[in-house]
């Protein structure tokens, strides 16, 4: 439930923020349908799809709801304002969602009946001052509707009860909040009432158009091709620098407790040791038992020191504990398919001892120099989820069965290019990642010059990606949503191109082009991760929203059909065919490696598993978060993290630079506000793009984490760019105070972004900003 | 003398006698049960509201008698609160009722008994010794008259100081309105955020806070009369307000550097204009008033048991109040909001955030409540709206430097208490740190300042905000201290 109710107060509070405003400056004119469509589904069925369990008293709520919508339509079309307005004020009433929400005939009859005699009062009122607006009494019916809202989340939601508030234990703030508001709200509706009619309707005025611009578009030259290869540059360095180490055990040993010959390895130190650990770089394969024996020379058998241990991360250092006086130590092995690629023994004080024998097993002493010591940070190590898609990256090179397959593959091919390149070590399989994280860069350099026209706004948009800690994260570790947003970045961008072009009436080859570009990128999108189909659906709105658009401009419907013929065909192709192929040529390693079934057969089978998969994955996890709590940055993901004697603490987390989350946030409203009351189509383009990312997270109810924001997060920083660049003075000194905050906040978290080790009481006592930020 | 002229000096004297004798009637009667009492505080309150309501139909209404009203009711909660609340309730570091309690009673009994001063400075015996001198100079005759010998009601006594301080600062708001400039509506509004705010009531206990927001507030106001005429009357009383405010408690020196910006200000723009051969001696003999009288208790501690100037108790790291464990950015630079919903009472072992913890001990010290839940949320909501308008006041009234000096000073005095409150919960980052009663003093400052603002910014949400909320927090504020026992 809260979720629904945070969803539902953000949605009424734009909606009347920006109603007040308009009123205030005497523009409502009312709304079309094609605006009152969008509300219902925004603020009805959008919230009762994100509820995780709905019954048939939803349904019913919802019926009857409709029904009071339309009453209220048919008693408001008499009314001096349209009855759209009373549409609108309906729907954006918090009483009828929480009535849907809950459902239970008592609401549905509450609702009813309170709407019914808020009609009748309306309808008495208009007759008795025909010349009075009612919208005076809107700070009343603000008030009273947040009292609503916060009563019903508190009894609903928090499942406090009335009873409480006499209770001497339990604390029902938002009840005692929602009661007080109510009552405020009944002060304020009596002072109004004793004025009403005093004051006549004003004269509606012309919606403002589209502001004028602070300044004069610029033509892309010189100076921004500097601008972006210094910025990429800074950025590429910053990357790079620590990206991971180019060295890892590689020569592999193969054990399979079935063959008899390679089920245990017999290690002889020569001479009795005191061994403290066992470190053992694991190969592909993850979770693998061992069984560790030490040999009694005085009762000639075989002691077992560790049995069944769990060796857990694959192409990692695992530590064996074992303390123990030995000469011969012996390995069983417990599954079929144990790689290993190197073992070392630590004596006292952490000295390596070579055993005697390692020309038996050549392959596992064959690179001790490239050991790190007992505390291997992420610089020498998988982390996070690098365990899945950096190993199956290097599975699809070596056409090994491969282990990851909830994601799209095409991804884990790139991350395999990086390998190819420098080998299954830190600094290959992170090589990919880092490259599509230092040229989005420059990517958003361009987005953001192509929504402004301006140097300064698209300096902003690149210099806020390049010191944005989760895009900095996220480029320096294995996984693929970098890789992913980068082609959503692309897909969004090109079609902004698009509407652009039509906007203007552009070359229709031109605007065929864009189409097609963000056709491929949204091939590419979807073949990396299934989040790129929900950017999809963003692009769709999007395209439909501007084409009806364009089309309403033209006198008649044919004029536009031989255009919307050739749009129709160049779209199937750019977004159901090229996709489609993209998607299922992209199992090709599937296909390599599991001989039995074909390429599309794969591809279907491997969704439809996928599906199941996600749609299933409900564990609790530490780092866990609601897509709400993404909004305010509260929770990191904490992805690695090493402590040194010295009180030094290396840790990477994946958390959104504060600056960029609360001033995007405000910048969102900002572009709503902008979208709805000057019609800025780049703030209008904007919004939806946003709500687009964020929307589909309203209604999963699986385990996610913060970094699935990411896409928003891309969004947000146009958004912020969009901002400044409406305003009407200052800009310049505004953009140099966003960069220079934004590159102080990032510097100052640089060491929780990218595994720096710094001291102890630095991370405790400056950068944990809140209590659910836990970086040591 | 104009204070005399004003009647004012015979205002807070008949404070002074009016709050002795119901603590001599209360002592008489010695309540076993104190309901009814608390009830009739209620209906006292209740009835000068109901007075105002009904001024108010017939329009008679005025701000004086509006003001009057608030005062009156305020007074009620003030003396109401002292008298049911016996010295030992809700107290803080009393120790054991005996001379040799090392505690605020020790020190009001050591000078009782030995007639001298703390021969050691063993715990609160460190504290400088003005409010304990009066405490025992009132608590000593009154007790001698009464016939008590028991420790526990001959330190009770002491109440009356900190109660007649929390009075006077009450009466000393209706000045701040004058020397801001408030008027009407607004003007009501400060003085009924200042009549209703609990943390007056709850410091009327057995320390010397009260009597240091006393003095506090006092060398605000004539800090700002002498930036406006720097002559020998306020300069003298300024010297003496200081010099008994450092020998009341070290923690008036934060506020000190405020007057002694507003002296090298003006001593500057005097230089300025070469008139300022007058200053010079009005400083020095400013010094040789206030530097004795403050120091000398710190000097004789220095001297005899090597106690630095400046010296509290320390509490060790691995204390429950210690929360040096939270970020910085967690204990002071944003509130803690969630903390408010999940109950209104402070946690002082639990607590970490600077402005929540001075919020809620501003209405309920360290201490629980058995209410029903709806007075103390209704209290918190209510705190937390008046805090918006205060804070706008303060923020704003800093940027007010050409326009309104008196605003600008008072919010720099304001301001500047405030960085001394930081810096000290820095210095030492325990929970008890952090309690309002170390802030009393910005309480009638920032009622004053929030209401010039509104009165500026009428039309806009926060003057509404402003009038509606004071109501509710009086409500509310009467209902919890007429509640509990």
């Amino acid at each position: 439930m809260t979720p629904v109710f945070i969803y539902t107060i953000i949605s009424c509070a734009l909606f009347w923020g920006i109603y007040s405003y308009r009123d205030r400056h005497n523009s409502v004119k009312g709304y079309s349908l094609a605006e009152l469509v969008p509300f219902y589904v925004l603020i009805r069925l959008i919230p009762l799809f994100m509820m995780q369990d709905r019954s048939t008293s939803n349904y019913i709520a919802l019926i009857s709801d409709a029904a009071v919508l339309a009453a209220v339509c048919f008693s408001a079309s008499g009314m001096s304002r349209s009855k759209s307005i009373a549409a609108a004020v309906y729907l954006f009433c918090p009483l009828p969602v929480i009535c849907m929400t809950v459902g239970g005939t008592k609401m549905i009859i509450i609702n009813i009946a309170v709407t019914a005699a808020a009609l009748i009062w309306i309808g008495a009122l208009s007759s008795k001052y025909p010349l009075a607006s009612p919208s005076v009494f809107i700070g009343a019916y603000a008030m009273i509707s947040t009292g609503i809202h916060l009563a019903a989340y508190s009894l609903f939601a928090q499942k406090h009860s009335f009873s409480e508030l006499f209770s001497k234990e339990y604390f029902p703030t938002f009840l005692v909040a929602g009661i007080l508001c109510i009552a405020a709200g009944l002060v304020l509706f009596f002072v109004r009432m004793r004025n009403y009619g005093k004051q006549t309707v004003k004269e509606g005025k012309e919606e403002a158009s589209e502001p004028s611009l602070a300044y004069t578009p610029e033509k892309f030259g010189k100076k921004n091709i500097i601008h972006m290869i210094l910025i990429t540059v800074a950025y590429a360095v910053v990357v790079f620098f620590q990206l991971g180490s180019h060295e890892a055990p590689e020569t592999s040993r193969k054990f399979n407790s079935n063959d008899p010959d390679n089920a245990e390895i017999i290690i002889d130190l020569g001479e009795y040791k005191t061994v403290t650990d066992l470190q053992i770089f694991l190969g592909p394969e993850s979770l693998r038992k061992i069984s560790v024996s030490a040999y009694d020379e005085v009762e000639r058998e075989w002691k077992v020191i560790k049995e069944e241990e769990e060796l857990k991360t694959a192409f990692a250092w695992n530590r064996v504990g074992v303390s123990w006086s030995v000469r011969y130590i012996g390995i069983v092995f417990s599954r079929e398919d144990t790689h290993f690629n190197e073992i070392i023994i630590l004596g006292e004080n952490d000295e390596v001892i070579t055993p005697v024998n390692t020309a038996e097993y050549a392959e596992l002493f064959d690179e001790q120099d490239k050991f790190p010591g007992s505390e291997a940070t992420y610089y020498y190590r998988m982390m996070f989820d690098e365990i899945y898609h950096g190993r199956t990256g290097y599975e699809f090179i070596h056409n090994l069965p491969i282990y990851e397959n909830t994601h799209p593959p095409l991804g884990k091919t790139l991350i395999g290019l990086g390998i190819r390149l420098f080998g299954m070590n830190p600094f290959g399989w992170r090589f990919t990642v880092a490259v599509f994280g230092t040229i989005m860069v420059p990517l958003m350099y361009l987005f953001a010059w192509k929504i402004s026209h301006r140097s300064g706004t698209a300096l902003t948009g690149g210099v806020l990606l390049a010191t944005e800690c989760m895009h900095f994260t996220l480029s320096r570790i294995a996984t693929i949503d970098i890789i992913v947003a980068h082609f959503i970045v692309m897909m969004f961008f090109f079609m902004y191109c698009f509407v652009e072009e039509m906007n203007r009436n552009g070359k229709l080859s031109k605007q065929l082009l864009w189409i097609f570009l963000s056709g491929i990128s949204m091939a590419l999108a979807c073949a990396t991760k299934w989040t790129g189909a929900y950017a999809a659906a963003g692009i769709a709105v999007l395209f439909f929203t501007f084409l009806i658009k364009h089309c309403a401009s033209k006198k008649t419907f044919k004029e536009s059909v031989p255009y919307l013929v050739k749009l129709c065909i160049a779209c199937v192709v750019a977004f159901i065919v090229i996709p489609g192929l993209t998607y299922v040529l992209s199992y090709i390693e599937f296909a390599q490696v599991y001989t039995d079934k074909n390429i599309l057969q794969h591809a279907i089978d491997n969704s439809k598993s996928m599906y199941s998969y996600h749609s299933n994955v409900t564990d609790s996890h530490p780092y866990q978060s609601e897509w709400y709590e993404w909004l305010t940055d509260k929770k990191p993901l904490l992805d690695a993290i090493n402590s040194f004697p010295d009180d030094k603490v290396s840790s990477v987390a994946t958390f959104m630079n504060p600056f960029i989350a609360f001033a995007g946030l405000a910048a969102f409203f900002h572009n709503v506000f902008l979208w709805r009351t000057r019609k800025s189509t780049s703030a209008q383009y904007l919004s939806i793009a946003y709500l687009a990312m964020l929307m589909p997270w309203l209604f999963v109810h699986r385990t996610v984490f913060i970094y699935q924001y990411f896409g928003c997060l891309l969004v947000m920083i146009l958004l912020i760019c969009n901002s400044i660049r409406s305003m009407s003075s200052n800009i310049r000194k505004k953009e140099c105070i966003v960069m220079a905050v934004s590159t102080i906040v990032f510097f100052m978290f640089l060491p929780e972004a990218s595994g720096i080790a710094v001291p102890r009481t630095y991370i405790k006592h400056v950068l944990e900003l809140v209590p659910t930020w836990i970086f040591e | 003398m104009k204070l005399v002229k004003e009647k004012k000096i015979i205002q807070y004297a008949a404070v002074f006698v009016i709050v002795t004798f119901a603590y001599l009637m209360w002592r008489l009667i010695s309540p076993a049960e104190t309901t009814g009492f608390r009830v009739a505080m209620g209906i006292l309150v209740g009835l000068a509201g109901i007075t105002d309501l009904v001024l108010l139909k017939k329009k008679q209404l005025t701000t004086d008698r509006l003001v009057a009203s608030i005062m009156f009711a305020g007074l009620v909660m003030r003396i109401g609160y002292m008298l049911y609340t016996p010295g030992a309730v809700r107290s803080h570091d009393m120790w054991e009722f005996e001379k040799d309690g090392y505690g605020h009673a020790g020190y009001i009994l050591t000078l009782i008994e030995d007639k001298m001063l703390p021969q050691t400075n063993t715990r609160q015996y460190y504290q400088q010794p003005f409010y304990y001198i009066l405490s025992a100079l009132v608590s000593a005759p009154i007790n001698s008259f009464l016939g008590g010998h028991d420790n526990e009601l001959i330190v009770d006594t002491g109440k009356i100081i900190s109660g007649v301080a929390s009075c006077i600062v009450l009466l000393m708001t209706d000045s701040f309105c004058k020397e801001a400039g408030l008027k009407d509506k607004y003007r009501a509004a400060a003085v009924g955020f200042v009549a209703f705010c609990p943390a007056f009531y709850l410091s009327e206990r057995i320390t010397p806070d009260m009597l240091c927001t006393l003095l506090m507030t006092i060398a605000l106001i004539y800090t700002l009369r002498w930036y406006r005429s720097p002559d020998w009357k306020n300069t003298i009383i300024l010297a003496f307000t200081y010099g008994l405010g450092v020998m009341t408690k070290l923690s008036i020196g934060s506020l000190a550097m405020f007057t002694a910006g507003v002296f090298v200000w003006k001593f500057v723009e005097a230089v300025k204009e070469k008139k300022f051969g007058s200053y010079i001696p009005k400083f020095i003999v400013f010094g040789m008033i206030s530097l004795p009288l403050g120091l000398w208790y710190s000097v004789r501690n220095y001297k005899r048991f090597d106690q630095p100037f400046g010296y509290v108790l320390e509490i060790p790291k691995d204390h429950s109040l210690y929360t040096g464990d939270h970020s910085f950015f967690q204990r002071i630079i944003l509130p803690d909001l969630p903390n408010f919903v999940t109950e209104p009472y402070a946690e002082v072992f639990e607590d970490y955030n600077l402005w929540t913890y001075m919020v809620k001990s501003s209405l309920f010290g360290e201490f629980k409540f058995e209410v029903p839940a709806i007075v103390p949320v209704g209290l918190m909501i209510a705190a937390i709206a008046l805090t918006i308008p205060a804070v706008t006041g303060v923020v704003k009234g800093a940027f007010k430097l050409k326009e309104n000096k008196e605003q600008f000073l008072m919010s720099a005095a304001v301001l500047v208490f405030m960085a001394s409150i930081v810096y000290f919960y820095i210095k030492y980052p325990n929970g008890c740190s952090m309690d309002f009663r170390y802030m009393t003093f910005i309480v009638a400052p920032a009622a004053v300042l929030a209401g010039k603002y509104c009165a500026e910014n009428g039309k806009k949400w926060i003057g509404t905000l402003y009038l509606a909320a004071v109501p509710v927090y009086a409500l509310f504020s009467t209902l919890m201290y007429t509640m509990i026992k």
